[in-house]
């Protein structure tokens, strides 16, 4: 085994290992991104994974086995394990190995390798739904149209993913296209990375097309897209999304960007239960129901209207019965829209199959150099637990550690001090427990919103914010998905869920629209040292560090043990991690 | 190439007949010990008996075979083991052509296992962990020799195709040759009822660069074990020469070996000689597996055998560990033996692949602590070996589980060469070494070439000296001579020199004939003689090179 000088250590399990901080990282991470996914990134030594469907969402973008193999070995510190390029090889060889398309007469027809579908036919959960194909070719097999959403579903399970050329249904037809000048009189025009993530959505030369997800950080403008495909495609569109605030938020954008009116736009949510041309509906009223045993009563909206597209906001948080009922609607076009493909639950193939492959991916990084979104500062400061909390802590029970830990009273002291720190600019703290929020806006004689405000209250709350009449605002976790703040510019994390990626994405997200002057933003996270905070922060923050952002932790010191005021400048009282 | 030594220049100095026989004893005995008539018996008809027994006598004046006298007389010759590695290219110098990378695939029958150097210190962290005591029969509880099991990849066969027992004192093959290359290696002793680590010692080996520890125990491997047999000798001598991290195909290689391996007493195996040391080779973590684009499997070596691979590699510096705030440390393949130790003693082995990862968790560090570890001390190991402070994460982690576990500190089981070495005992090997000749007579002195043929003073000097017609009776006499001798005779024919090596003596209807062989043309053909087929004739001593 010999070494060279590079920041890869590739493991025969497909493992990734990339050290940060060798010169290389940076352009071995931009090659990584393409075909692994980051799992862990704690210190210096992140780790990557290349799975499957990493491997076949990067066969999607055109990238072949010989390009995967070629960037590994370029940045590998030691020659590629065996294993790991046999494995790359046979999966990508297996992207494009079975096609569903529609035959002649229009039925559901598997095209595959005659040994592969005979193997494929014989077992068993794929017995019942493929079917010898009527001329009895062995290199097809017949399909019902209902079963092709589990048919995928099962195949991709396998490890053979399909390419799925069976076609759209056209969906009820509606007029609707783009304004040049929005309602709100801003000027409206599509960007040029929004126009081609539609492209690349639409594929109009490909029947693959037509399905799929489109990877976009928060700020990129994921609703503008949403809104360009469905006006591209001129159809009835079902818009599902993550809570009620955001299906106000896709209505505001729909009346203000489209020529759709608001009698064509239908909300269900709520009390209000409108089936329109473009009905928004929430992923949490699709799946209510009294009792457990119980159908899904408002599954029926899929069927309601002839939908030719179906948006999947936040594909992420998609939850199973939805996953279950998108199965049956494989004929219909489905746009996925997020900002990460990971999911807490690890059914990333589920959206791989049933929604579709990643079809458009836009790092960070690049949106920020092009002046699209903030140039956001990352910051974990560390804070010390105060003497008789850390006796409690240690004798307390796994949950109440964490709860201890993120409630840390000297977290309120640092919140203070940076938004002195950045005092002029619109900022928010985000927060996961409602009693420490409470003392925090008492503290700061701000604000405080919460799920439990009325939404009117709320809505009123965001304009005073807008307006620059309240600068700071502390918010619940109601703050994680679609609020739109186009003005806040600091984000201040006091606490969070157990290590949720999408949740630190989610909360960056609130302070990356561009700014007026220097379009720069902060973000910080505050986490009590040397408890189990530390070890949730850093698998927050793994999304971010895979999109190229970088945290700088820092020591919170100021005088907690003698219970003194912070009376020292900022800059003096944390110090860069480790520094004495 | 994994040559030892330039070897060409001592095949000039042999006779054609002694590198014959050379090569014939190493084919069929390997490094066993053979007799001279088991030697005459599988040897050419080419050649006569007596032209054996004179290469014999060269080999042993070129100090390339040794003989060795058993306590009932008998006369045993050996081919030592590293003049039989050193001699294999200069008598089998075909080698097979390498496969191109490209043309490589994997397979998915092949499982990597670490190097051997890694298996042992795995296993010998677990016998200090799990104990080390001995029970009444004076082995290792099984729940030891079961832990110890799980840490050692080679496979039951190997026994078989070595000629090992399948089980030695009471334990499974595979530990039983751990302990028997653990005592060769001297780092355990027996310390009353229990044993232990010989302290300096297995210091001393772990000191070792990875790549100089891996290539000593390859060379173990092959001067000890793989002469066991002759056929797994001559597999490994010619495997050996293979050049390290080229692929050759398994096919190329049976082809080689066949070549000389018509005859082989053991028709039945399942698997040629090469293919079980190949597979042996990669069990211990040495080789690996694939195949071609055709279907072919093919192997190559991850180590090479001897100092100039590694001065090659060019790596004989340890590299660091990386210690992450989540409490893992991260080793890479050519991390000191030492460090891997102190690791195995400390932290959970949690993925053994090209990075070794551990964990750094609570009971881990309590059991160091148990062992008479300080967390000082573990902090201090992990900041050296790494080359940068710990983590905070980690030493707030380590410091807790450290005053969490027990403060008294038990002592560990080694031993120094200093107070208790009264007390210690070597360990014995546990398998004993075919080859070796130590307990028997060495034969030191060379007899004369004279010597060999009894009576030679008897015949007249003529007989041996010039071509002359006899009378039958006395061909008869000159025949009976040579049989007795071995020697081959000459024999004109109408003015043509024949060499003939007489077999038998055949009496019948008042006459006698002679079959054997008539030399021709590097060639023998068998014939029956009668005495009045030749005209003149005469016997052919053999002289010494």
């Amino acid at each position: 085994m010999i070494r060279e000088d590079h920041p890869l250590i590739v493991q025969a399990d497909s493992t990734v290992l990339l050290d940060d901080r060798h010169i290389e990282a940076e352009a071995a991470r931009e090659q990584l991104a393409q075909f692994a996914d980051l799992t862990k990134r704690p210190g210096h030594l992140h780790t990557y994974r290349i799975t499957p469907l990493s491997l076949w969402n990067a066969a999607v973008s055109g990238l072949s086995a010989n390009d995967i193999i070629d960037s590994l070995a370029r940045y590998s510190s030691y020659e590629l394990p065996l294993k790991v390029t046999g494995r790359i090889r046979t999966m990508m060889e297996r992207y494009g190995k079975l096609r569903l398309e529609r035959s002649e007469d229009g039925s559901l027809m598997l095209y595959g390798e005659a040994e592969l579908l005979e193997q494929l036919s014989d077992q068993p959960e794929l017995k019942a739904m493929l079917l010898p194909s009527p001329n009895h070719e062995p290199d097809a097999r017949l399909a019902k149209p209902e079963d092709r959403g589990m048919l995928k579903q099962e195949l991709t399970r396998m490890g053979y993913p399909v390419i799925d050329l069976a076609g759209y249904r056209a969906g009820e037809a509606l007029q609707v296209r783009l304004r040049e000048q929005a309602i709100s009189e801003q000027p409206f025009q599509l960007r040029d990375y929004q126009k081609r993530a539609v492209d690349m959505f639409y594929c109009e030369d490909r029947m693959d097309g037509g399905s799929g997800v489109l990877v976009l950080p928060c700020g990129a403008g994921k609703t503008v897209i949403g809104i360009a495909t469905l006006a591209r495609l001129g159809c009835d569109t079902l818009i599902l999304t993550s809570n009620v605030t955001s299906v106000k938020q896709w209505k505001r954008e729909l009346m203000d960007k489209t020529t759709l009116t608001e009698s064509f736009i239908g909300e269900y949510a709520g009390n209000s239960k409108q089936v329109r041309p473009v009905t928004i509906a929430t992923y949490q009223i699709l799946t209510n129901r009294r009792h457990k045993d119980d159908e899904y009563a408002h599954m029926k909206l899929f069927s309601e209207r002839n939908w030719g597209l179906i948006i999947y906001d936040e594909v992420h948080l998609l939850p199973a019965p939805v996953f279950r009922m998108t199965a049956e609607l494989q004929a219909t076009r489905r746009l996925g829209l997020t900002a990460t493909l990971v999911r807490e639950d690890g059914r990333e193939a589920d959206v791989f199959s049933l929604i579709g492959p990643k079809r458009f991916d836009l790092p960070w990084k690049t949106l920020e150099a092009r002046h699209w979104i903030a140039t956001v500062e990352c910051t974990e400061i560390r804070i010390p637990l105060h003497k008789t909390d850390r006796d409690k802590y240690a004798g307390a029970a796994a949950a109440a550690k964490s709860r201890i830990a993120s409630e840390n009273t000297a977290k309120i002291d640092a919140v203070k001090t940076l938004l002195e720190k950045h005092q002029g600019k619109p900022a928010l703290v985000i927060g996961q427990y409602l009693q420490q929020l409470h003392k925090i806006a008492q503290r700061l004689q701000a604000p405080l919103m919460t799920g439990e405000m009325p939404h009117q209250e709320r809505e009123r709350l965001y304009a005073s914010f807008k307006a620059g009449e309240i600068p700071v605002l502390v918010v619940s976790k109601v703050a994680n998905f679609a609020v739109d703040l186009p003005d806040a510019a600091v984000a201040i994390q006091v606490s969070g869920s157990f290590g949720s990626r999408q949740e630190e994405a989610q909360r960056i997200g609130r302070i990356l629209r561009p700014k007026k002057d220097d379009n720069s933003a902060w973000f910080y996270t505050l986490v009590t040292e040397g408890t189990k905070e530390t070890e949730y922060a850093r698998r927050r923050q793994l999304f971010l560090l895979e999109q190229g952002y970088r945290y700088k932790v820092m020591n919170w010191r100021p005088g907690i043990d003698r219970g003194d005021e912070a009376e020292l400048p900022l800059n003096e009282l944390y110090k860069e991690a480790g520094s004495p | 190439m994994q040559n030892d030594h330039s070897s060409s220049s001592p095949m000039e100095s042999l006779s054609a007949r002694a590198t014959h026989a050379l090569a014939v004893a190493m084919r069929r005995f390997g490094s066993l010990p053979f007799q001279e008539e088991q030697l005459l018996r599988v040897g050419q008809p080419a050649y006569s008996g007596a032209e054996y027994r004179v290469a014999l006598l060269e080999l042993r004046k070129a100090e390339l075979l040794i003989a060795v006298r058993r306590g009932w007389g008998e006369k045993l010759y050996c081919v030592p083991p590293e003049v039989y590695f050193r001699w294999h290219p200069v008598l089998f110098p075909k080698m097979p052509e390498p496969v191109e990378q490209a043309d490589i695939m994997y397979m998915d029958e092949h499982t990597p296992c670490p190097p051997l150097g890694l298996q042992l210190l795995h296993a010998a962290a677990e016998l200090v962990k799990t104990g080390m005591k001995l029970t009444t029969k004076g082995i290792l509880t099984k729940r030891t020799i079961e832990k110890c099991s799980q840490h050692l990849f080679l496979g039951n066969e190997a026994a078989a195709f070595l000629s090992f027992p399948p089980e030695m004192d009471g334990y499974p093959f595979k530990v039983a040759v751990m302990l028997d290359m653990a005592a060769r290696l001297n780092i355990f002793v027996k310390h009353e009822k229990k044993l232990a680590l010989h302290e300096e010692a297995f210091a001393g080996w772990m000191e070792l660069p990875v790549r100089e520890r891996e290539a000593g125990l390859i060379r173990m491997w092959r001067d000890l074990y793989a002469v066991r047999t002759s056929y797994s000798a001559d597999a490994a001598a010619l495997v050996s020469r293979l050049e390290p991290f080229k692929w050759y195909r398994l096919d190329d290689l049976d082809h080689v070996l066949e070549t000389r391996m018509h005859g082989v007493p053991d028709g039945s195996r399942q698997e040629t000689p090469v293919r079980a040391w190949c597979r042996l080779m990669m069990q211990l973590g040495w080789m690996e597996e694939a195949a071609t684009h055709h279907g072919e499997r093919a192997c190559r070596w991850l180590y090479g055998s001897t100092a100039m691979e590694q001065a090659e590699a060019g790596h004989t510096i340890s590299e660091p560990i990386r210690v992450t705030p989540d409490c893992e440390v991260f080793v890479p393949p050519l991390a000191s033996t030492a460090v891997r130790w102190q690791l195995e003693m400390m932290a959970e082995r949690v993925q053994s692949d090209v990075m070794t990862i551990y964990r750094l968790n609570a009971k881990s560090i309590a059991a160091a602590c148990e062992r008479g570890s300080q967390y000082e001390e573990l902090a201090a190991f992990l900041e050296y070996a790494s080359g940068e402070p710990l983590p905070d994460t980690v030493q707030f982690a380590m410091e807790g589980w450290a005053q969490a576990g027990p403060a008294a500190a038990a002592l560990p089981e080694s031993i120094s060469s200093g107070a208790e070495s009264g007390h210690q005992l070597a360990l014995d090997p546990l398998f004993t070494d075919p080859t070796k000749t130590d307990h028997l007579d060495r034969l030191m002195e060379l007899p004369t070439v004279e010597s060999l043929f009894q009576g030679l003073d008897e015949v007249p000097l003529v007989w041996r000296s010039q071509m002359r017609a006899y009378h039958k009776s006395t061909r008869r006499e000159l025949m009976e001579r040579a049989l007795n001798w071995r020697v081959p005779v000459n024999l004109s024919v109408m003015g043509t020199i024949i060499p003939f090596v007489p077999d038998e003596l055949v009496d019948g209807m008042g006459d006698w004939a002679v079959s054997g062989r008539l030399l021709k043309n590097c060639g023998a053909e068998p014939v029956k003689l009668k005495p009045d087929m030749w005209d003149e004739m005469m016997l052919v001593i053999p002289k010494l090179h």
